[in-house]
């Protein structure tokens, strides 16, 4: 039995410290993915309950078959894009816009670093999921096809065209220097 | 020695997908083609800012756990009564609709009874009755016979109703195998004048019908 089966089956038995035990082993993940996703710090705390509401409710529907991580950021991803599409059909306050700005504001200020956020937060939504799960979170193709329910062939030709994007958009700031090295003499 | 063959744009764009996924180092970004052409170059610097750019780490609350933990087992706990109440609920609802069925098959039964009238056994003769009945029964048997035997000796005449056998079916009458005389002396006193009676009755009426061979005594 791996250590994820067994926490699972003391969480279904509705031990309180298990829950916990699952709460702080995935919730720097979940957090950050959500802060990078929706690009605010607010949100991202109200998505993580939702996420960990949900991971205990459909605790039993887990596959113990296959790992427990990208089962949770599944639900993550999942989470965030309906708060997107919630988020688009509410309008939002003038006062909400002014005070929460859309782009993390508390992110190193690092130029590049900013830059780098701006270009990814303009990524179409599949887009931004697999270029985050890559180049910020570090999964491999194959678990970021697990998390997002696609073939390993769709998550590379998704994580393409994304990383083209950012490239000129980096590119379009003047962040990329295109002047030729001078050679190097022997 | 043979150079290489220049890559393409395409090629180039492939390489940095390549270096991306940390396939092949940085340096394989520096080739000839990305001297010559401008595009491809301007890709392989973006590239290079990609790759290096450290990613920003994002600090949870410290209480943000707690709040979940608060959070997901308090919705654990209602759910779990929900699930109680609910199995309590279907058990009732269970237990009411047998209970139901229950009454509803009742009524059916009684009508069912009501309309058949109940079969009624004729009560079981009583053993004394039936002792007074064969009693009554041979006190009319001989009641009969006697009727019948003395009653013709109060005619003359027969009737004709009584059906007769032909005549040469006649059968006479037979003498008496036994005489009165093999009859004790009690017996005989109450045989006698039965005896008497019943065979002048038969002589007078074999006389009249013309069955008697004895001549009719002058008046």
């Amino acid at each position: 039995m791996s250590a994820d089966d067994d926490l699972v089956r003391r969480c279904l038995k509705g031990r309180a410290d298990a829950m916990r035990e699952l709460v702080e082993r995935f919730q720097p993940e979940v957090f950050a993915l959500s802060v990078r996703l929706l690009g605010h710090r607010h949100d991202a705390e109200d998505v993580v309950q939702e996420v960990f509401l949900r991971i205990f409710r459909s605790l039993k529907r887990w596959d113990a078959t296959r790992p427990l991580r990208p089962w949770i950021l599944g639900i993550t991803v999942n989470r965030c894009r309906t708060w997107i599409g919630r988020r688009k059909r509410v309008p939002e306050p003038v006062e909400y816009l002014q005070d929460v700005p859309s782009r993390p504001t508390d992110v190193p200020s690092d130029e590049l670093t900013t830059a780098l956020r701006a270009a990814v937060g303009e990524l179409r939504g599949e887009y931004r999921e697999v270029f985050v799960l890559f180049h910020e979170h570090g999964r491999s193709y194959e678990e970021i096809a697990e998390v997002v329910a696609r073939p390993v062939g769709t998550v590379k030709t998704w994580l393409h065209r994304a990383r083209l994007e950012v490239l000129t958009e980096l590119q379009r700031r003047g962040l990329a220097p295109t002047d030729p090295e001078p050679a190097t003499r022997p | 020695m043979t150079e290489p063959a220049p890559i393409t744009c395409a090629a180039f764009e492939e390489l940095v997908q390549r270096v991306l996924d940390r396939e092949v180092p940085l340096a394989a970004l520096e080739t000839p083609h990305a001297i010559t052409c401008a595009a491809c170059r301007g890709l392989a610097s973006a590239a290079r800012v990609l790759a290096t750019t450290p990613t920003s780490s994002f600090e949870a609350p410290v209480e943000l756990a707690d709040r979940v933990t608060l959070t997901v087992t308090g919705d654990y706990r209602t759910r779990q009564r929900w699930r109680h109440a609910a199995r309590a609920g279907a058990l009732a609802l269970a237990a009411s609709v047998l209970f139901a069925g229950f009454l509803s098959l009742r009524p059916a039964e009684q009508l069912e009874v009501v309309k058949a009238p109940p079969r009624q056994l004729p009560p079981s003769p009583r053993v004394a009755d039936r002792f007074a009945d064969a009693g009554s029964a041979i006190a009319s048997i001989t009641r009969k016979a006697s009727d019948q035997t003395v009653a013709p000796t109060r005619q003359l005449l027969p009737t004709t109703a009584t059906p007769f056998a032909p005549m040469g079916d006649v059968p006479g009458v037979e003498p008496v195998t036994e005489s009165l005389a093999s009859v004790p002396s009690s017996a005989k006193a109450g045989f006698e004048p039965l005896a008497t009676t019943t065979r002048r009755a038969m002589n007078l009426f074999m006389r009249d019908t013309g069955l008697s061979t004895t001549p009719k005594p002058k008046s």
